[in-house]
Parts: C-alpha cells; structure tokens; sequence
C-alpha cells in the first residue's frame, strides 16, 4: 500500500507548484534593453502563438505585461497586412 | 467666424508598409515600385527610405490573391496627409493592404538591424515554452460532465446560463 503524503509533504508540494509561476525572473524581452517588438518579426510573433493563430497568455509564454501589450498590437498589426492568419 | 486661416497641419514621420500584388505578371517589378511611390507624391509625402521588404505567401487570400509583394517605406508626411493616402490605397487597383504607422522618428538602418536581431536573440535566449500545453495546463484537463457545467454551482445570483 503506497505511503500516505502528510499534510506537510503536501503544503510543499502546493508551495513549489506556486513558485513555478511566480519566480520566474524577468521577461525574455525585458532582458534587451531598448528592444521594440514589431508586426515585421514574423518569425518571434508564430513562436508565440498557438497553431491556431492564437496569441499565448502569460502565463503560458511568461511575458511582463508590458510586452504581452506590444505583443498583442504587433500580432494584430501583422494579420491585418496577411503575415499572419486571423484563424490557423 | 473670425475666418482666420487655420495653421498648416504638423509634418511627422511615419512608417508605411504596402502589400501589392504583381497584376499584369510582369517579370519586373519596377512598376509596383513606381505605383506606391505615385501614391506617396500625390498626398505631398517626403520619402526618406523605401525598399522592397519582402515577397511572401499571404496567410490568407486578400481580393483573391494568395501572394504579395511588401513594400516598407519611411517617409514625412503632413497630419491630414494620411486619410487620403489610406483613401488612395484602398482605391489603387494593386494595392491589397497598406498599414501606416506614425513614429517618433525615423529609424536608422543600423537601429532596425539590430532591432530584428535583438528580437531573434530574446526568443533564442528565453526559457523554453513548457512542453506542450505550457503553463496553461499542459493539453486538454479532463472537464468532468464536460463543458461549462463544471463552472456552475458556485454563483450566487450569477449565472452563465442565458
């Protein structure tokens, strides 16, 4: 009969599931100072959406809100002159 | 009314990019080039930089075209100048898209490359998407009872039912 966790083993274990989303450190495009994300980067916008043309969320691609914002624009942007698909 | 003559509207640079489509199949393409840039002296816009960005499969069929030809041009423009260039485009048989962006300042070439590769690197140097369904949840969750009944019980007064 396996083991039963105590209640401790599992307030950890609820500890370390939480941390994954919080301590993640700052946001891939935080890092370059100075970087604007633009509709032309065609290749950076498909890495960050969904097969479906779907943008990923934040917590999905761990991106400051900042970023998520100039993300949103240049997908928008880049669908309205055909770079990439409203629907995939 | 005074019938005071209003100020001339403030000149700024914009960013224009134009998705036309080669109609008479022709080899070259200097036409399509000379067309924009017609676009852009009719609407008295002062042209700083314009090159051929690319020619790629569009995403989606636009007027029944499956392939464009971008053309990204830098230019200084008067305020007002810009509805009628957005009205011209839409009326140019060739031109499929045009996407014009105002700008703080134009850009040098140097501070667009490294713009691009600095994008690239960010994408490069970043963690890794988690696996396959991310931090959303990884796929699809089991929904016991399926679709949106799971969600309800627990609103008072609020509903999703309509």
């Amino acid at each position: 009969m396996p083991k039963k966790k105590s209640r401790i083993a599992l307030a950890r274990a609820r500890q370390r599931r939480y941390k994954k989303f919080v301590d993640r450190g700052p946001c891939r495009f935080c890092k370059k100072e100075g970087l604007v994300i633009e509709y032309k980067d065609v290749s950076t916008l498909e890495r960050l959406c969904s097969q479906q043309g779907k943008l990923f969320s934040r917590k999905r691609s761990g991106n400051c809100a900042k970023h998520q914002r100039q993300l949103k624009t240049a997908v928008k942007q880049a669908r309205y002159v055909g770079l990439l698909p409203f629907v995939g | 009314m005074t019938g005071e003559a209003t100020a001339p509207a403030r000149v700024r640079p914009y960013e224009g990019m134009f998705v036309v489509f080669n109609k008479e199949a022709r080899k070259t393409h200097e036409y399509l080039e000379e067309h924009v840039k017609g676009l852009l002296e009719k609407v008295h816009a002062k042209v700083v930089r314009f090159t051929k960005w690319d020619q790629r499969q569009l995403a989606f069929e636009i007027n029944g075209q499956r392939e464009g030809i971008y053309y990204l041009c830098y230019f200084e423009a008067p305020t007002d100048a810009i509805a009628h260039l957005k009205r011209e485009s839409e009326l140019s048989e060739l031109v499929l898209r045009a996407l014009i962006l105002a700008l703080d300042r134009i850009p040098t070439e140097d501070e667009l490359r490294k713009r691009s590769s600095s994008a690239e690197e960010a994408m490069r140097e970043g963690e890794e998407l988690r696996g396959e369904g991310g931090f959303d949840g990884g796929g699809r969750r089991p929904r016991g009872g399926g679709g949106r009944g799971d969600r309800m019980g627990g609103g008072d007064g609020e509903s999703d039912e309509r």
